[in-house]
């Protein structure tokens, strides 16, 4: 970027940078992105949403779900890079290649998933199951969030079903995604339950006076819904262990363009945030590189080390910006020097910003047990991508010619001084035994 | 046995000298009602009894023991000296370079332990329990198993 262009964004402001940072935002991961959607599906009603998603450099292929010919993987590879599905209210089933094996595997694979529930219909089978595999619990058909407190008055004045969110209580990982929180975001739907997976986490949230109820049976669904208050989920992300990252949106309609065209509505935004977070342009950082070896020393990465050792580990960490890499700092960043057990678990502190990364680094001893240690750095944070890496090295003890000599330790003078000593008063007392004369000895013996 | 029975009988005779004497000094209205614990006192000796006891051994072991073993003592004496300045200052300080310590202390140990040995076998009224060891025999022995321990000693220092 031109010093030129840095200053227009400085006039204009923080708006236009997140325009052109759109803009320029590129996956880390690739950019075929696929979209399965229903030919009923107006793409019309969501053309702001997908206008920003070719802005953002994404090769779209809308494909019909029912298309014979539509396939995640090709020869065995994978034939994108992410995946949206929208629901088709029209049919009962997404098609042979849309099952949830397919999708877990597309997962398996390194492929990111962003799943978008129809708003009017019951989730088709295989998503279900889609979901349950990541521990999402999907409603019943037909059931809708509403919320007596914090409604849309225009757009639902009597069944109070389009509720407005405000993102300062219902963001629930704004890390994940910054959205003024000034604007509201305007949500008709259902919602969802959410499991004891490990790697699920909450994205967005309903607020405590909003509960899931069936219009159709009104009164029973009122003493028992589905879920309520903030335990009523309407976004919520996963990161699989390879970093391969799934979304689940309750309500398509959140990122539709009635919805993000009302007023004062942070639908764009949000949009924005969970396309970004799903598609691998925010929230992903990487492991330059791993060194460790004695203090102040040049060889790197050594094989083996000795017990009681001054060793030295660095690591640099980079950071995805939206268009290049940046240093990525932190203050929680841990390294663990373990054999079964961790023997040290240390802070890292980041110490220089070197180009592209920052670099951290921490200085211990090695502790006095010897046999295979292993450097440990682990860093899983929800929202950013896992880093994990293992190095294992030896750790001998003293050789027997490493030990400090006694008479390099003034403790032991004494000992040493003593053991003289003795062997001095022995050569006398031999010398004057031998001189000593038997005169007494014979007198003795005759008595 | 008999240099030890001399010191027995002068203690008795101390006893009793100093036993009549502290009776003399209490009052004489007394001395009839204690008459019978006379003969119980000499059981419980006083200082002086046993500052005359100690005089009357040192000046017994003065007079009657040889000078090689007043010799032998003395080096025994000064060994026990220098293990128990040791041992003071291993607790003291610390038993760090504890080779070392093991190597001090044991020189000593082990060095009383020999000279201990040789003062039996040289000493003259042991005669009859070591008829096949001469005196020069013993220092012999005494000799060789120094020589071994202080190889040991000063290979343990480190």
């Amino acid at each position: 970027m031109t010093p030129f262009g840095r200053g227009i964004i400085r006039i204009l402001g923080f708006p236009l940078l997140a325009l052109v940072s759109l803009a320029l935002a590129l996956s880390t991961t690739g950019s075929k992105l696929l979209v399965v959607l229903d030919p009923s599906i107006n793409k019309e009603d969501y053309s702001i949403f997908f206008d920003d998603l070719k802005g953002r450099d994404f090769a779209i292929d809308f494909r019909n779900a029912n298309d014979p010919h539509l396939s995640l993987f090709n020869y065995g590879e994978r034939a994108y890079d992410h995946v949206i599905l929208t629901l088709p209210p029209t049919q009962k089933a997404l098609g042979p290649n849309l099952l949830a094996k397919p999708l877990l595997e597309f997962m398996t694979n390194g492929g990111n998933v962003l799943v978008l529930l129809n708003p009017n219909e019951h989730a088709l089978g295989s998503v279900r199951e889609f979901a349950r595999e990541l521990d999402i619990h999907l409603p019943f058909r037909d059931t809708k969030l509403v919320d007596h407190l914090h409604f849309d008055t225009v757009a639902s004045p009597n069944l109070h079903d389009t509720v407005i969110l405000d993102p300062a209580t219902s963001l629930v990982a704004p890390s994940i995604l910054p959205v003024a929180t000034s604007k509201k975001i305007v949500y008709s739907g259902s919602a969802f339950a959410l499991g004891n997976n490990q790697l699920l986490f909450p994205i967005l949230r309903a607020s405590d006076t909003a509960y899931v109820y069936d219009p159709a049976e009104e009164l029973l669904a009122s003493d028992s819904p589905f879920v309520s208050g903030t335990q009523a989920y309407l976004v919520a992300g996963i990161q699989a262990r390879n970093n391969a990252r799934a979304v689940i949106v309750a309500s398509s309609s959140m990122l539709s363009n009635d919805a993000i065209d009302a007023a004062d509505s942070a639908n764009r935004e949000l949009a924005a945030g969970i396309t970004k977070w799903t598609f691998q342009e925010s929230g992903v950082i990487k492991l330059e590189s791993v060194t460790h070896k004695l203090t102040n020393t040049a060889e790197k990465n050594p094989q083996i080390y000795r017990v009681k050792q001054n060793i030295t580990y660095e690591a640099e960490i980079s950071e995805w910006s939206g268009d290049n890499w940046v240093p990525f700092v932190a203050d929680d960043v841990q390294l663990e020097f373990t054999m079964l057990d961790p023997y040290y678990r240390l802070t890292l502190t980041p110490v220089d910003a070197n180009g592209d990364s920052e670099l951290y680094a921490t200085t211990f001893q090695a502790p006095d047990q010897h046999g295979m240690f292993t450097f440990h750095l682990n860093y899983k944070r929800t929202g950013l991508s896992y880093v994990e890496d293992k190095r294992t090295v030896t750790l001998r003890h003293f050789g027997h010619n490493e030990f400090l000599r006694s008479f390099e330790i003034p403790n032991a003078y004494p000992y040493i001084a003593s053991v003289v000593v003795v062997v001095v008063a022995w050569v006398l007392f031999t010398v004057l035994w031998v001189f000593s004369g038997p005169e007494k000895v014979p007198e003795k013996k005759t008595q | 046995m008999a240099p030890k029975r001399t010191p027995r009988q002068a203690v008795a005779k101390a006893g009793a000298v100093s036993s009549s004497r502290s009776l003399a000094t209490e009052s004489p209205a007394t001395s009839g009602v204690s008459t019978p614990a006379a003969s119980r006192i000499p059981a419980v000796p006083t200082a002086a009894d046993t500052s005359a006891i100690v005089y009357q051994a040192w000046n017994s072991y003065v007079a009657d023991t040889p000078r090689k073993l007043k010799l032998v003592d003395a080096f025994m004496v000064f060994l026990v000296a220098v293990g128990l300045i040791q041992f003071v200052y291993c607790i003291l300080v610390g038993n760090y370079p504890f080779n070392a310590f093991l190597s001090g202390f044991s020189i000593t140990v082990g060095q009383f332990v020999l000279t201990a040995s040789l003062r039996m076998q040289a000493n003259p009224n042991n005669s009859s329990q070591f008829e096949k060891f001469t005196p020069e025999r013993a220092f012999a022995d005494f000799i060789f198993g120094s020589l071994v321990l202080h190889f040991f000693a000063y290979n343990f220092i480190n």
